[in-house]
């Protein structure tokens, strides 16, 4: 079995949004928000149990495509700072066999008029591929959700 | 604290060493050989050490500095391959204060007749708490420490 050398980046992706950091935290820690803004590439199925954001919390799910298994997850929340800042790593695998391990950090900062919102991802791929496309897309659907979800809240 | 306050940094270390893969991966597996290159470094007293190498173990160690200062750091393993690979995130406290989160990747490959070992490091620096440059420095310290217990213990 060989082994393919791991590959690194990081992606950073900023955006302002026209709501209180208050209300962009309460998007991030209400699990029931949250399934419903986080983004899912279509025609896939989602199988998690969304929890609530607390430094320490784990959150484990599944991505179904008819049925089967196309890949696994597990978040662990590693801080959580309320309207300041969630640090989260992540672990993807399908068949068993890894794909990523990843370091979010996700920052929130009060500016007159709104929130912004700064995503630095770190990344390493274990499969042997650099993914940075399909990463940037993940992330752009990831602030269009929210900013959408915001935008229903008001 | 704002989000400009926050470092994020990677970089990486080759150090060659003239043991076998297996041999220096075992100095990462075995908590009694860990304990001496990675925890028992002078001036600092150990509180605890635990290492559990395997994915989803959870290692501790605590220690304190020669002023007693509390820090801890909280390994997570995410990914074993046998004498090839280890990827792990690890979270830096000084008291109840996170300084620092990281993602860590070794690669160990076969090098002539040794281990070219591959260690990279993706972290977050948090309110300028820590500073990437020492941390490099640090982990260059415990791979030359690694050095000595693997090839001090071949006489």
């Amino acid at each position: 079995m060989t082994t393919p050398q791991a590959k690194h980046a990081t992606i950073r992706v900023e955006r302002h949004y026209a709501h209180p950091v208050s209300a962009v935290f309460e998007a991030w820690r209400d699990p029931a928000a949250r399934a419903r803004w986080e983004p899912k590439p279509g025609g896939i199925d989602e199988d998690c149990e969304h929890v609530e954001l607390q430094t320490g919390a784990r959150e484990r799910g599944r991505w179904l495509e008819n049925g089967e298994e196309l890949m696994c997850f597990e978040h662990h929340f590693v801080q959580v700072v309320p309207e300041q800042r969630i640090v989260t790593t992540v672990r993807m695998a399908t068949n068993d066999s890894p794909l990523l391990s990843s370091q979010h950090v996700i920052e929130m900062t009060a500016e007159a008029g709104g929130t912004t919102l700064v995503c630095t991802e770190q990344v390493t791929w274990l499969n042997g591929q650099d993914m940075r496309p399909q990463h940037e897309s993940g992330w752009k659907s990831l602030l269009d959700g929210l900013a959408a979800e915001l935008e229903s809240s008001r | 604290m704002t989000a400009s306050d926050t470092i994020h940094s990677t970089f990486t270390i080759e150090r060659v060493y003239s043991a076998s893969p297996e041999r220096v991966f075992e100095a990462f597996r075995d908590p009694a050989v860990k304990r001496v290159w990675f925890a028992e470094v002078e001036n600092f007293e150990i509180d605890q050490f635990d290492c559990e190498l395997r994915v989803g173990g959870h290692d501790v160690c605590r220690f304190r500095t020669a002023d007693g200062t509390a820090i801890r750091n909280d390994t997570y393993y995410h990914d074993i391959v046998d004498s090839r690979r280890i990827v792990y995130e690890y979270a830096m406290r000084v008291g109840d204060h996170l300084i620092s989160a990281s993602l860590s990747t070794i690669e160990f490959t076969s090098h002539e007749s040794g281990t070219r070992l591959t260690y990279t490091e993706q972290g977050a620096f948090f309110d300028g708490a820590d500073k990437p440059g020492s941390r490099e420095h640090g982990c260059k310290m415990l791979l030359e420490r690694l050095a000595d217990t693997i090839e001090g213990a071949k006489q």
